[in-house]
């Protein structure tokens, strides 16, 4: 049979539609996410979205109640408002060897200082002018003039909004309790993370910023030039990053980013550096679950081994309606296998899990986690809020109960803030739903457990 | 002839003039008035905001779930409004980069200033913030009063009706105008004939497409799961449907099925080839073919098929635009299906009786401009082979199982082009209409079409584009209604399309007979028609009238489509040239408008242009279906009794959807 030429160049861009177009599009992804082909088949074969509705046993975690924590309000009391805490961060701000909070408060639009001063005081202050919808604040003598300055990341509106109303503001230390704000970056996607880190091997600090956005979000970096003048440096451009820290995870001695893009795409990102600013996307890990609800991360070396894993909570339920738990949520570590290859470990569930922090709660020299959650079954008076797994030194975690009340825990930090030797917890609250009958603004829950009182073991 | 066209004018005026008036005498003073809105998953409460021209709005919001917008496009205001925040973030959509204001009341003024704006009663707000899978549908309305659109188009509808009967009155048979012949295209412009004789014409125009399929499904089923994102979803139920309704189809008929890509790869595997012909020998065809050829069931040919699967489609395709990946599913559906049946079945066997599109298109080829027929009957009467039916070396079979002797209608061919290949006689015409469209039906299949289609056209108005939640909760399976409430929504639109309105029609068009039956005149037409042979109208059954009166109702049905994506299409435009930039909503930006901000075209006009449409097809529909009567009765007074019920249920039709799309 003989086959025409217009057969052959018809079949041909045939096949470049059929075949060449998924193809390319496949290696641009797998180019994009450092995944190879099999692994982003898998992952995008097998995802899918899906809202089982949480049983009602699952509000409880089960595990036996020790109680060992005292809980004391610190700061301004919650009054007629419904605290929306964001973030918070312990830190001795003023230097004077005792730790301090700084708070996001995104219902006065505004960071303030919880100052422990003298030591079991707190006094809350306003600092710098209002910062609408601050998402995050962490320390870093930016500026390096020895001081502790503030960098806040300025969402506009917490709430879903697609507008340029993002921005990279820094609150800088004038001394003396005074703070100015600074705007490095104004009218750019909502900010929900700003960390520092000397990205580019010159000396200075730049920043990793987290842009949530909405629709479009991204990721980028600010090269400080001094004198307060960064350039930008695009990452990625894909919607609901939540965390971008900065760290060496990949151990060859500069500072890598990495970044939990939360919505849909539910999926961990290392950005290596090559030392001097340039970075390679790679993808460690990524949901096949669409509604994952990725709420946080945090970098530490959970096994001990030497090199830095990745604490990840799941509990997001913003965009439930109502917004409540879902089965899935919980903890897991991505644990450092070396090459930036990271290996899923499911530590519990949880629901409404929305940030861990890996401490050594027992002092029994390994590291436990502690979780807060914000979205539990909150009609439940048994609903956890907060909980603790503990850690049996061998990657084994039994999780015990904490506490129900009051709900709504959006952050948590911990830190030994009255220097007994015991760490302890602050956590934040944010009700922007009901029921507001167990509310917080910022608590502080000091760590008793020498004269801790065991409860009974939990069957579920 | 003046004379007649100044009291035409006059009576515009008047009919629109007095309504005016009464509409102006009758709206009350501006007031102060404090309205609080609470938004939800997917509307407000309230849904529709009446004011008076002048009234002094305090507008303050609240959600009662996750974060909303308040986008009223025409005031310039998109409030964003936050869960258990009474303060809301307000900014001008037309200077998106200017920083917003934070306030906890919007204060407004009802009615627009200008001209043009004195003209404005309907605004649409509607929702700036992605809440969920069905956030394109929210939206309500701002009505101010006085409802110029309102009374004015109500006007214009008495007016056109007095208007066609005095025309009718004083027309004579003198005044009847001959239609004008087709233009013959491919006769006039020969590269266009070379074109059309062209083998790898219809491969070529279809791979582009096909691309794009391809390019579709796959951001369906990978990119972003947000509807407005997705280029699945804005070039599936925005831009094809759009263009099909308000271009391709009232223009080219059914050039679309030329170039269309879901059955193409089942033709290519049919036939075996691309772009050449196989000659050859296989059961009446002259053409050599793969798969078993069988054919058609008879029991299942008719439009009836593809009018369910049309049904279904329709009724799904609210939740499916919400659903990137259903949208991708469904159509890798159609093309499996396609693929399938092409080896099962002769010919396009899932064009001609499966394709949900093609009962759309189909039906309303009818009235398209574009269209494939012969040149000189007596050619085709003396051509023995028929190979523009059997195919030969030259040109495949028609795969919709044509002849082009027979060809008098667009309903049924997809303008393939193998004819234009396979006559050995030159005598298919690519041809352009300028006389009245051909306008009859075949079936009682065809009929319903005609019915079910004018009936959805408007129940999507009545639900997809409601101000009420209510309405478009029902159409939603994505997050609001169940399954069972969804069935008895579906089940009840089909007995309305399928049952009440084709009963309402037949007892019209009975009803119809009847008056024109009683008659002396119309006695005298039931022996003899025009040409002097036996008239069948007063001898025929009320069902051969009903098909005969039917096609009346395309006008206003095609109509009733544009008006629905007219509104889709202009509330979504910037978000189709978004998604085209990022087609799968991972950040890229291929032209330089992903990170556009949303700003609809035009949106005061938007109800404007709807009521233009609906009062041209519903003219046009009138003028159809006395024409039609005309056509097998020769008294006028007889004629217009013949249509007169018929064109009651038309005219109370477009008076409420007048009354629904102007909101009073």
């Amino acid at each position: 049979m003989r086959i025409s030429k217009s057969t052959i160049v018809s079949l041909l861009a045939l096949l470049a539609v059929l075949i060449g177009i998924p193809l390319a599009l496949i290696t641009h992804e797998t180019g994009r996410t450092g995944q190879s082909v099999g692994e982003y088949l898998r992952r995008a074969i097998s995802k899918a979205g899906t809202e089982r509705p949480l049983k009602a046993t699952d509000v409880h975690v089960p595990g036996e109640k020790i109680e060992f924590l005292e809980k004391i309000p610190i700061g301004d009391p919650v009054g007629d408002t419904k605290p929306w805490i964001t973030h918070l961060t312990i830190v001795d701000l003023d230097q004077d060897g005792l730790k301090d909070i700084v708070v996001c408060d995104a219902k006065r639009n505004q960071i303030s200082w919880i100052q422990q001063n003298p030591k079991g005081t707190y006094h809350e202050k306003k600092i710098g002018s209002q910062v609408r919808g601050p998402a995050h604040v962490i320390p870093c003598d930016i500026d390096k003039d020895g001081d502790l300055d503030l960098l806040v990341a300025k969402m506009g509106m917490i709430f879903p909004n697609n507008d340029k109303i993002g921005a990279v503001v820094v609150l800088e230390n004038k001394g003396g309790g005074q703070f100015t704000n600074r705007v490095l970056a104004d009218r750019i996607a909502r900010v929900t993370d700003v960390e520092p880190g000397d990205l580019d091997g010159d000396g200075d600090i730049d920043l990793a910023v987290a842009q949530f956005g909405y629709d479009d979000g991204e990721i980028r970096w600010l090269e400080n030039k001094g004198n307060w003048q960064f350039d930008s440096h695009n990452l990625l451009n894909l919607s609901g990053t939540i965390h971008t820290p900065v760290c060496d995870i990949d151990g060859d001695g500069d500072l890598d980013i990495v970044a939990l893009v939360s919505q849909e795409w539910e999926e961990i990102y290392v950005f290596e550096n090559n030392g001097k600013g340039k970075f390679k996307p790679n993808m460690i890990y990524g949901s096949t679950n669409e509604d994952f609800g990725s709420s946080g991360i945090s970098v530490v070396d959970l096994d001990l081994d030497g090199d830095l894993d990745i604490l990840y909570t799941n509990g997001d339920a913003f965009d439930y309606i109502p917004p409540g738990p879902r089965p899935w949520h919980g903890v897991q570590w991505l644990e450092n296998r070396g090459g930036l290859k990271f290996e899923y470990h499911r530590i519990g569930d949880f629901p409404g899990a929305y940030f861990a922090n890996a401490v050594d709660v027992d002092k029994d020299g390994d590291l436990d986690i502690v979780v807060v959650s914000a979205f539990n079954k909150w009609d439940d008076p048994g609903a956890q809020s907060m909980i603790w797994f503990e850690n049996n030194g061998k990657m084994g975690f039994t999780p015990h109960d904490l506490a129900s009340d009051p709900t709504h825990l959006l952050v948590l930090d911990t830190a030994d803030m009255d220097g007994d030797g015991w760490v302890d917890f602050v956590t934040g609250g944010m009700h922007a739903y009901p029921p507001f009958d167990r509310m917080s603004r910022v608590l502080l829950w000091r760590n008793r457990w020498p004269e801790r009182k065991a409860g009974v073991k939990e069957k579920k | 002839m003046l004379r007649r066209g100044i009291l035409y004018i006059a009576l515009i005026f008047v009919c629109i003039g007095v309504t005016l008036f009464v509409e102006w005498l009758t709206t009350p003073s501006p007031s102060t008035r404090k309205i609080h809105l609470e938004a939800f998953r997917y509307g407000t409460s309230p849904a529709i905001i009446r004011a008076n021209r002048g009234d002094q709005l305090i507008l303050t919001f609240s959600t009662r779930d996750t974060g909303h917008s308040f986008f009223l496009q025409d005031y310039r205001i998109d409030a964003k409004i936050s869960p258990a925040s009474e303060t809301i973030e307000v900014r001008d959509p037309l200077q998106p980069t200017e920083p917003p204001a934070y306030v906890r009341e919007i204060h407004l003024k009802a009615g627009l200033t200008g001209l043009w704006g004195n003209l404005v009663s309907i605004s649409r707000f509607r929702c700036h913030v992605y809440c969920g899978p069905m956030h394109g549908f929210e939206q309500g309305d701002l009505v101010v009063r006085p409802n110029w659109l309102l009374v004015g188009s109500m006007g214009l509808l008495l007016a056109i009706v007095i208007i066609g009967w005095l025309r009718v009155k004083g027309e004579t048979h003198e005044t009847k105008t001959i239609a004008q012949p087709p233009i013959d295209l491919n006769k006039r412009f020969v590269l266009l004939d070379r074109l059309l004789k062209w083998r790898p014409l219809q491969f070529t125009c279809t791979l582009p497409v096909l691309a794009g399929l391809m390019v579709m499904v796959l951001a369906g089923l990978l990119g972003t799961k947000v509807g407005g994102r997705n280029v699945a979803v804005m070039l599936t139920w925005i831009v094809w449907i759009s263009m099909l309704a308000l271009f391709l189809v009232p223009l080219g008929g059914r050039i679309w099925c030329m170039i269309c890509p879901l059955p193409v790869l089942g033709e290519y595997l049919q036939r075996g080839a691309t772009t050449e012909v196989r000659a050859g020998k296989r059961g009446r065809f002259g053409n050599r073919f793969f798969g078993s050829g069988r054919h058609w069931p008879r029991a299942l040919s008719g439009p009836w098929l593809r009018l369910c699967f049309f049904l279904i489609l329709g009724t799904l395709s609210a939740s499916l635009a919400g659903q990137p990946k259903w949208t991708a599913i469904t159509l890798m559906i159609m093309v499996v299906a396609g693929i399938f049946m092409s080896l099962v079945w002769e010919l396009r066997s899932f064009c001609r009786y499966v394709c949900p599109v093609a009962a759309f298109i189909s039906a309303y080829s009818t009235v398209g401009r574009l269209m494939v027929r012969k040149r000189a009957p007596k050619v085709c009467r003396t051509c023995k082979d028929k190979p523009c039916f059997k195919g030969n070396a030259t040109g495949w079979a028609c795969p919709y199982g044509l002849m082009v002797a027979r060809i008098d209608r667009n309903a049924d061919c997809g303008m393939c082009t193998e004819c234009f290949k396979s006559c050995p006689n030159d005598n298919v015409s690519f041809a352009w209409r300028r006389g009245p469209w051909t306008d009859h039906f075949r079936s009682y299949g065809e009929a319903w079409q005609a019915i079910v289609l004018l009936v959805l056209a408007i129940a999507y108005s009545l639900t997809v584009h409601s101000p009420w939640p209510v309405m478009r909760d029902m159409v939603n399976i994505v997050d609001k209604t169940s399954l069972p409430e969804f069935g008895l929504f579906f089940t009840s639109l089909c007995a309305a399309a399928l049952g009440f309105v084709p009963l309402v029609f037949w007892l019209m068009c009975g009803l119809g007979l009847w008056l024109s039956e009683g008659t002396p005149k119309a006695n005298n037409r039931s022996s003899t028609n025009r040409s002097g042979s036996q008239n069948r109208l007063f001898n025929a059954s009320v069902g051969r009238i009903f098909k005969r009166t039917l096609p009346a109702l395309l006008p206003l049905g095609l109509a009733l489509w544009a008006v629905f994506f007219v509104e889709t299409i202009m509330a979504n435009m910037t978000f189709i040239l978004l998604s085209f930039s990022d087609p799968f909503g991972w950040g890229w930006d291929l032209f330089g408008t992903a990170g556009m901000p949303w700003i609809q075209i035009w949106p005061s006009k938007i109800p404007w242009i709807q009521v233009g449409l609906i009062l041209a097809g519903v003219t046009l529909s009138f003028k159809k279906g006395y024409r039609l009567w005309n056509n097998e009765i020769e008294v006028k007074k007889n004629v217009l009794r013949g249509f007169a019920p018929t064109a009651v249920i038309l005219l109370i039709m477009t008076g409420g959807m007048l009354i629904y799309f102007t909101h009073y």
